[in-house]
């Protein structure tokens, strides 16, 4: 064989060696996880909304519906099967799982999915009335209204929700104050509402309000406090806590809502 | 005068730093080494032996020409000395010169040994000729990794350098011993190029015909080079034929190119002229195979030379567009255009040389949805960057030493746009700075140290800061025995290049000065290393080095599958080193290079994130490749040349997912009927995983025939041989694995005139 020769058996003898060196890739960290999972149960509302997506290998969610079962599990063993909608968002479809199963304050529930990816369930534990007060100082002439909540409980949140005609429909408008929350020492919240600021802010030139209202919704354990930056809480699978979701990761919470109405005097803005 | 030495020196020193002249120690012999027709010669020796009465007296002086041809021997007595010039491939020039007063100028120029055929040179050293950070590359050492084009590029050789890391075959981003792309400064006849590495890795803006020499620095570079903390690239483009036209085309699947030269007044003034466009993207559509990726570039000099001064003019403009991923809509490009003028003299009332430059350079770039890319607005970033420059440096012999100094005047304005609704940043700047700098070489028997220092103005702060620095070599057996040598410095850089970490593989670097907070760049190098002429054709090179880059501003970590750029300061420490081997035996040539380094960025002010509570305040970036081998082959077989080239890159680092998700998060309640969610990527820490190693194998043969007067060369290999699934990269917003260039043959034709 010339030296020519020798050169290409030996590249050629090499290259089918390093061609069968090839080693499976796998570019993500195993997981047990399967879904995800946003949203919460509300002892005051008539439908439940869960969202549910799948933990997927890739991103972005399928316009197909999600071939999983969700089930609300009451803790004396009722249980409610819920019903799958896709809505589309501009983040991708959206897999909406409700149910107008009851839900009461007070109570433990227990959300179960069950996915080809395997099973995931969490616990939702709805505050007990009997715990918490929850005091609003709001009138025509008291400016800013003022949401006062007591008792070992977390507020969820507090919403400004209006009902406006927007280009001759009748829409509801929800404003969400919670970053407003202000917490004293011996554990009371305090939110502070300016009229003015949420009609601006919830409106768009030609709307029309026809009411405003105060939804103040009370938690046993809400994850995510003042502070929290958003780059924060989605670094977290679980949302700032460990363990919320056996078999997938996001949060369901437990909460409820009480109504009252907002007023004030015009102008009422924050200083 | 007094003759007490050391008033002599602070006197010429001080003379020479106030008025550019300083008394004269003996005499001196000066001037440039051109090939016939072809212009500077870098790397040719210049020896002088003085005579008397046909006889030697005293010791041999010499010296080696730099990249613009540049010689020059110093102190040296009245009289009759002979003069030698060589080069390998070229025939010896000598002359006997007599000194009496002032500086001597000899500016010999070398025909090719054969009078007639092709000129082949071969500089000193080579590839694992390798001083204190310093690989002088010259055009015979191009054509010695095999290229996938009949005409080289210089990115291909810089690729094959131990410490140089590249993500992938696209992209163009070279990562030098744990610096990123926008710490190096590249230099092209004293101008800057911003992003001359185009994006098929191939490329750059230096077709390998056009390049005279190449200094590249990969750190403990000396105080001439100020503005960048990494590495540097100093290119010399090749002067025109100031004897005959001369053209050349070439065709093949990756580019098509033209090239032309020729004298403007036969003897002393040339031009040369190059375009390329690349045509993968329309072959490979062709075949069915989508390569989204497309350059261009142009470059013309014109240049004018005497025996004591060489000038020229120079404009490139270069063109990257496209998609790294062919599935994606995520476009960029980019655009160079550097305009440039240099003079290097050796004036007759001055005993030294003088390298005056004066450019203007500015990139162009952008990255947006493919759909929208061609109108501006379709542009999700973009950055301009201009930089008017002016740069002088004086080096002269002031007889047992030489002196080097200068100065450097510049004007930045930048331009940048990016970020998502709740991080965009749209801002400028317009920075006045300058440098200037003097430094020595001073030799001590076998030991030569150079210290330096550059005083560079900070054009943020308004203030000044010392940059002191110094290189060393030892040749304890003289200079064709083993090298010793050293070098180490500090470096300030306060133009920023920003770029998201995440996304390891993208090409676009927004071009700023220092964010809000942060103050310049500062890097620490040192580094050491020998290279050892084992026996005769076979050198061995070895170096070590550590590095540290402080005020080093990332990109804050977010789940978010969005660009971020709100960065946070860390340090980047780097430590490693090379073995590079190059042996030359009759017609085979072989080339192995070892590369191992490791580099951490930590951050200083907080963690880069927290998880589960606990902060995580370092990681390994995704050009933190620890292994690297490199093995080239050579064969001239007469009619024939082969060539064969092996990679291997143990696996980069890479943020290795959970999974992803679209969360309603619970600020207040999560209102999933109304919220559209964040789409979002669940990990555990920044690159917390690596990729599979890398390796591919390129082989080539090419050959030439003769076309009448013409010459065809022709060139036929593959790219990736055995056809290996390299990871590219992995995308980590969308979860997708991008593969680099599969199995590539080719044939390529160069057809030249005479």
């Amino acid at each position: 064989m010339t030296r020519l020769g020798l050169v290409v058996s030996g590249v050629a003898l090499a290259a089918c060696a390093l061609a069968g060196c090839e080693v499976p890739f796998d570019p993500r960290v195993p997981s047990d996880d399967g879904v995800s999972l946003s949203g919460y149960l509300d002892a005051t509302a008539d439908t439940q909304w869960v969202r549910v997506e799948l933990f997927g290998a890739v991103a972005g969610t399928s316009a197909r519906p999600l071939p999983v079962a969700v089930t609300l599990v009451d803790e004396g063993g009722a249980e409610a099967v819920l019903d799958q909608r896709v809505r589309p968002t501009v983040a991708g479809p959206a897999h909406l799982f409700w149910t107008t199963a009851d839900v009461e304050p007070g109570r433990t529930y227990r959300l179960d999915v069950e996915a080809e990816v395997g099973p995931a369930t969490t616990a939702v534990v709805t505050p007990d009335t009997t715990d918490y007060s929850v005091t609003v100082d709001a009138g025509p002439q008291t400016c800013p209204a003022v949401v006062t909540v007591r008792g070992d409980v977390d507020l969820a949140d507090v919403q400004v929700v209006f009902e406006v005609v927007r280009r001759g429909e009748v829409e509801t408008v929800r404003l969400s104050r919670a970053r407003y929350v202000e917490v004293d020492a011996d554990g009371t919240d305090h939110v502070s509402l300016y009229l003015t600021d949420d009609v601006q802010e919830a409106t768009r030139p030609g709307d029309v309000v026809l009411s405003a209202r105060l939804r103040v919704s009370v938690a046993t354990d809400w994850p995510v406090g003042s502070g929290v930056t958003l780059e924060d809480v989605l670094v977290e699978p679980e949302l700032g806590a460990v363990d919320r979701i056996a078999g997938g990761v996001g949060f369901v919470g437990g909460v409820v809502s009480e109504w009252f109405a907002h007023g004030g005097p015009v102008p009422c803005v924050r200083p | 005068m007094t003759s007490h030495p050391g008033r002599r020196f602070l006197w010429a020193a001080l003379a020479t730093l106030v008025v550019g002249a300083a008394p004269v120690w003996g005499q001196s012999v000066r001037g440039f080494v051109t090939a016939s027709g072809r212009g500077p010669l870098a790397g040719a020796n210049v020896a002088l032996q003085r005579v008397e009465a046909g006889a030697a007296v005293g010791a041999l002086r010499g010296a080696v020409a730099d990249a613009q041809g540049f010689y020059e021997v110093g102190a040296l007595e009245p009289g009759r000395y002979a003069a030698r010039a060589t080069y390998v491939g070229y025939a010896a020039a000598l002359d006997t010169l007599v000194l009496t007063d002032g500086p001597a100028t000899w500016s010999p120029e070398l025909a090719a040994a054969d009078g007639l055929g092709e000129v082949v040179v071969q500089a000193d050293g080579g590839a694992a000729d390798v001083q204190a950070g310093l690989q002088k590359i010259r055009p015979a050492d191009l054509g010695r990794i095999p290229s996938p084009d009949v005409a080289g590029d210089l990115a291909v050789y810089l690729q094959s350098l131990p410490g140089v890391v590249t993500v992938g075959d696209r992209g163009g981003g070279l990562f030098v011993r744990g610096g990123t792309p926008a710490q190096n400064l590249v230099l092209v006849d004293g101008a800057p190029v911003f992003q001359p590495f185009h994006a098929i890795g191939f490329f750059s803006a230096f077709p390998e015909d056009l390049v005279g020499a190449a200094d590249f620095y990969a750190g403990g570079y000396g105080q001439r080079y100020t503005g960048r903390v990494s590495s540097v690239l100093d290119v010399t483009l090749r002067e025109g034929s100031t004897e005959k036209l001369q053209a050349a085309g070439t065709v093949g699947p990756f580019v098509v190119s033209a090239q032309g030269e020729g004298p403007i007044e036969r003897g002393t003034s040339s031009w040369i002229a190059s375009a390329r466009t690349s045509v993968v993207e329309p072959l490979a559509e062709a075949v069915g195979v989508d390569v989204p990726l497309r350059f261009m570039d142009g470059l013309v000099k014109v240049s004018t030379a005497s025996d004591a001064s060489r000038c020229s003019a120079h404009a490139l403009g270069t063109y990257d567009r496209g998609r790294l991923d062919s599935e994606s809509e995520d476009a960029f490009e980019w655009r160079n255009l550097v305009v440039g003028g240099r003079c290097v003299s050796a004036p007759r009332g001055l005993d030294g040389r003088i390298d005056m430059a004066a450019s203007v350079s500015h990139l162009d770039s952008g990255i947006g949805p493919a759909t929208a890319f061609l109108r501006s607005d379709g542009r999700e970033r973009a950055s301009r960057l201009t930089e008017g420059r002016f740069s002088a440096d004086l080096t002269r012999s002031l007889g047992w030493a030489r002196l080097q100094f200068g100065a450097r005047g510049s004007l930045v304005i930048t331009r940048y746009r990016f970020g998502d609704d709740a991080t965009s940043r749209e801002d400028g700047d317009f920075l006045l700075g300058g440098a200037a700098h003097v430094g020595l070489e001073v030799p001590l028997g076998p030991l030569t140290v150079s210290p330096g220092v550059a005083l560079v103005m900070k054009p943020y702060s308004e203030s000044f800061g010392l940059e002191p620095r110094v290189r060393a070599s030892l040749l304890p057996a003289g200079p064709r025995g083993p090298e010793l040598s050293a070098a180490a410095g500090l470096y300030r850089q306060s133009l920023v290049g920003l770029t998201d970490e995440r996304d390891a593989a993208s090409p676009f670097i927004a071009w700023t000065g220092p964010p809000a907070g942060f103050d310049e760049q500062t890097a620490l190098h040192a580094l050491a290393g020998a290279t050892v002429p084992l026996a005769r054709g076979l050198r061995v090179g070895v170096e070590g080095y550590a590095r540290r880059i402080d005020g080093l501003p990332i990109p804050i970590w977010s789940a978010r599958t969005q660009f971020t750029v709100l960065p946070v300061e860390a340090r980047s420490t780097s430590v490693g080193a090379d073995a590079r081997v190059e042996w030359q035996r009759g017609p085979a040539y072989t080339y192995v290079s070892y590369a191992y380094g490791v580099t951490e960025y930590q951050a200083v002010d907080g963690p880069f994130l927290v998880r589960g509570g606990q902060p995580y305040d370092r990681y390994n970036p995704a050009h933190d490749r620890r292994h690297q081998l490199q093995m080239a082959l050579q064969l001239d077989l007469g009619r024939v040349e082969a060539g064969a080239r092996w990679q291997y890159g143990s696996g980069l680092p890479y943020t290795r997912p959970y999974g992803f998700d679209v969360v309603v998060p619970p600020f207040g309640l999560p209102e999933v009927t109304t919220a559209p969610g964040y789409p979002r990527v669940v990990f555990e820490r920044p690159f917390n995983g690596r990729l599979p190693s890398y390796h591919r194998l390129d082989l080539s043969a090419g050959t030439d025939v003769r076309l009448g007067e013409a010459r065809l060369d022709l060139r036929a290999g593959a790219i990736n041989t055995y056809n290996r699934d390299n990871v590219f990269y992995y995308d980590v917003f969308r979860g997708r694995r991008v593969n680099q260039l599969p199995l590539v043959p080719y044939v390529s034709a160069r057809l030249r005139t005479p």
